[in-house]
């Protein structure tokens, strides 16, 4: 009995450490590859601001052009540093106008819906400035 | 006693496999664990200058938002301490007939390396009201 104790020593311990490694390895691992994913989600949070801050200038070039002209009706690009917006057609009647800008960049799109209400031109009064996941149609909503 | 020397052999030999897969798991772990904990300080740093960068440009638009005349052209460095790291954020503004772009960089290091993020942003004068909700509407239009 004391012998196949004694035989078996060499083996229990390598099974042990082995399985011992094998739990600390994945459990490291683990803890490795979530550090990664979260890197990964900062990054692309970058990308998502960087999107957002082109939508943003679009909307502000948007805003301007219906300060300085009542008929500005939208659908032009802006060039912002290295990348490029877009503003939309603007819909809308003689009271309520509403401005779509999209920002992409990197594979990463944000979309701003600008509301603007009732004003005495050339002061505009934004009734609403708010990111959408899809741009909502003025006539629906009439 | 031939075989008992075998069976030692044999012994000695699973010992030494098993320091050797203690060694190289505990290798491993420590590999994983350090990159681990670089990765989580990179993206707290890099999370930290993404707001540092975004608040540079809020800044300057909460000064366009006083008056497009007070924007200022030029660029302005500070050196912002958060959690004993230095972070330097630079806005620069510059001006055009009708839009000021700002740009807003902000620099740390992180493990040794110079990291950096950049956004940009243009401000135009439309200088309107942001209506703020509640139960009375915004004034009629004055024909």
């Amino acid at each position: 009995m004391i012998n196949f104790k004694k035989k078996d020593k060499g083996f229990i311990a390598l099974t042990s450490v082995t399985i011992m490694s094998g739990f600390f390895v994945l459990l490291f691992a683990g803890m490795f590859f979530v550090a990664v994913e979260e890197m990964e989600r900062v990054d692309s949070r970058e990308g998502s601001v960087k999107a957002l801050s082109l939508a943003n200038s679009c909307a502000e070039h948007a805003l301007e052009k219906l300060r300085q002209h009542v008929a500005y009706n939208g659908n032009e690009s802006k060039d912002i540093g290295d990348d490029t917006c877009q503003i939309l057609a603007v819909d809308g009647t003689e009271q309520m106008r509403i401005i779509k800008t999209v920002g992409e960049t990197g594979g990463h799109t944000k979309k701003i819906q600008v509301e603007i209400g009732a004003w005495n031109h050339p002061l505009l009064v934004v009734l609403d400035w708010r990111e959408v996941s899809d741009f909502t149609s003025f006539a629906l909503e009439e | 006693m031939n075989e008992e020397n075998k069976q030692g052999g044999a012994m000695l030999l699973e010992l030494i496999l098993a320091i050797a897969v203690f060694v190289i798991g505990s290798a491993s772990i420590a590999h994983l664990y350090i990159g681990a904990q670089l990765s989580s300080l990179y993206s707290a740093d890099k999370t930290q200058a993404i707001f540092l960068a975004k608040e540079g440009i809020e800044k300057t638009r909460t000064i366009r938002n006083s008056g497009f005349e007070y924007l200022e052209e030029g660029v302005t460095v500070e050196i912002i301490n958060l959690d004993g790291k230095d972070f330097e954020r630079e806005v620069a503004v510059s001006c055009f007939p009708d839009f000021c772009s700002v740009a807003s960089l902000v620099e740390w290091v992180s493990s040794n390396r110079e990291e950096g993020i950049f956004f940009t942003e243009h401000l135009t004068p439309w200088t309107g009201s942001v209506y703020q909700g509640g139960e009375d509407p915004p004034e009629e239009p004055v024909e």
